[in-house]
């Protein structure tokens, strides 16, 4: 499912399905996939077994016009999108500036009472660390 | 019915009850500590915690985050200790909770804070009202007097003032809020802040669309609320009875209160969704 993106380092698609692996884990999400602006997958985890080809073109989709809508509001860059639908879905979308472009990190809640923006935020700063030049 | 605090909060069984308007009483245990919540006429009529009772038992109940609840069926209250409006009264508490929240930062614990402001309820900062101006789609006004008559269509004008005023008070760093349709249309307003209200509204009718295509390919139903977080502000759009309509509410996120907003906009959502906001043109 990992596919490699051009990044450079040790730090590779491999390396990133196990972090977002540990990260479904600790923080219980059914499903995680780091995507770029095309809703190519990166990287997915899904202990659930969720369609992350899906879930990554729905992220990359809702990521990018939600960018648009924030620039042309003038209110500054997406930090996140969270979407609640009545079937009881909740979907979080992160975009992630790497080298001047965005990837997204979409991960699905159980409910959305459920914590998830310290676990996000943890395999986005190891993103930045590891995949800047 | 009966379940943990865990999973519904008390304020949200305070609303699911009141809006399905029948007469039940309901027992909350936490620990040690127990309450009692007697519901009537789509509100709560009366509470009890420890020795005390009314709206600062509610105000004390809403800081509970376990422990569970049990419906004892339909039985009546045996007095009438409030007679605010519920959604007045979890607004009241929700702000309350707030404050005690920003205050516990300083050392005191949140149960200290909260007796605090139950006590001595002078102490209490209000946050300063801000006045907001509102506007009706013409087209509407103009349906709403054909149909009533001008004392029916001021009337329905000042409750849209009224529920938009409610929000810019109680959610904090208000920057504006808008009534939409699907096709872009507003239909009910205030100022925004930075910008004009049609341009908010078309941007984010927009983004709506394609959030709600994305949503309908992966079967989950119809669109409950989508929160665009920015670097400067929260975009909180909730949707009224259907994906037809929707309330925007843009706030400076450094100065809101998430939760206050959530709930917010959810009372006045409901509001807003049993109003008449039909452009005349697009009835069937």
């Amino acid at each position: 499912m990992a596919k490699t993106n051009g990044h450079n380092g040790h730090f590779g698609a491999q390396e990133l399905t196990k972090l977002l692996g540990e990260m479904n884990t600790e923080a219980d999400f059914p499903i995680a996939v780091v995507t770029n602006r095309d809703g190519l997958v990166i990287a997915s985890s899904s202990p659930s077994g969720m369609d992350a080809q899906r879930q990554s073109a729905v992220a990359a989709k809702v990521g990018e016009t939600a960018a648009l809508a924030s620039s042309q509001l003038q209110m500054g860059r997406t930090d996140e999108i969270s979407i609640s639908a009545e079937e009881g879905q909740h979907l979080i979308c992160r975009p992630i500036p790497v080298n001047g472009k965005d990837l997204f990190l979409a991960v699905m809640l159980k409910d959305r009472g459920q914590p998830y923006r310290r676990a996000t935020n943890k395999v986005i700063a190891h993103i930045r660390q590891h995949w800047a030049f | 019915m009966q379940g943990r605090l865990e999973d519904m909060a008390v304020a949200d069984l305070i609303q699911h009850n009141c809006q399905d308007r029948k007469v039940a009483k309901f027992e909350l245990k936490s620990g040690a500590r127990k309450a009692e919540l007697f519901f009537k006429n789509g509100n709560v009529v009366h509470a009890v915690l420890d020795d005390r009772e009314g709206e600062e038992a509610v105000y004390d109940l809403l800081t509970w985050e376990e422990g569970s609840f049990d419906s004892k069926g339909e039985i009546e209250s045996p007095q009438v200790s409030i007679t605010r409006e519920w959604s007045s009264l979890l607004l009241e508490g929700m702000r309350r909770l707030d404050e005690a929240q920003q205050k516990a930062a300083s050392g005191k614990s949140l149960e200290q804070e909260l007796f605090s402001a139950v006590l001595a309820p002078t102490e209490v900062k209000q946050a300063p009202a801000i006045p907001v101006s509102v506007t009706v789609n013409a087209e509407i006004s103009r349906s709403w007097a054909a149909g009533g008559g001008y004392a029916a269509a001021v009337k329905a004008g000042d409750a849209c003032q009224s529920r938009m005023q409610e929000i810019a008070d109680e959610v904090g760093g208000f920057i504006g809020a808008a009534v939409a349709n699907e096709n872009g249309d507003v239909l009910v307003h205030t100022e925004f802040a930075q910008s004009a209200p049609a341009v908010f509204v078309a941007h984010v009718s927009q983004f709506i669309k394609t959030v709600g295509n994305v949503v309908s390919k992966l079967g989950a139903g119809l669109l409950e609320d989508n929160l665009l977080t920015t670097e400067t502000a929260f975009l909180l759009i909730r949707f009224l009875d259907s994906s037809s309509k929707y309330l925007l509410v843009v706030v400076d996120n450094s100065l809101a209160n998430l939760g206050s907003l959530r709930h917010v906009s959810r009372v006045a959502a409901d509001h807003f969704a049993a109003m008449d906001l039909e452009i005349p043109e697009k009835r069937s």
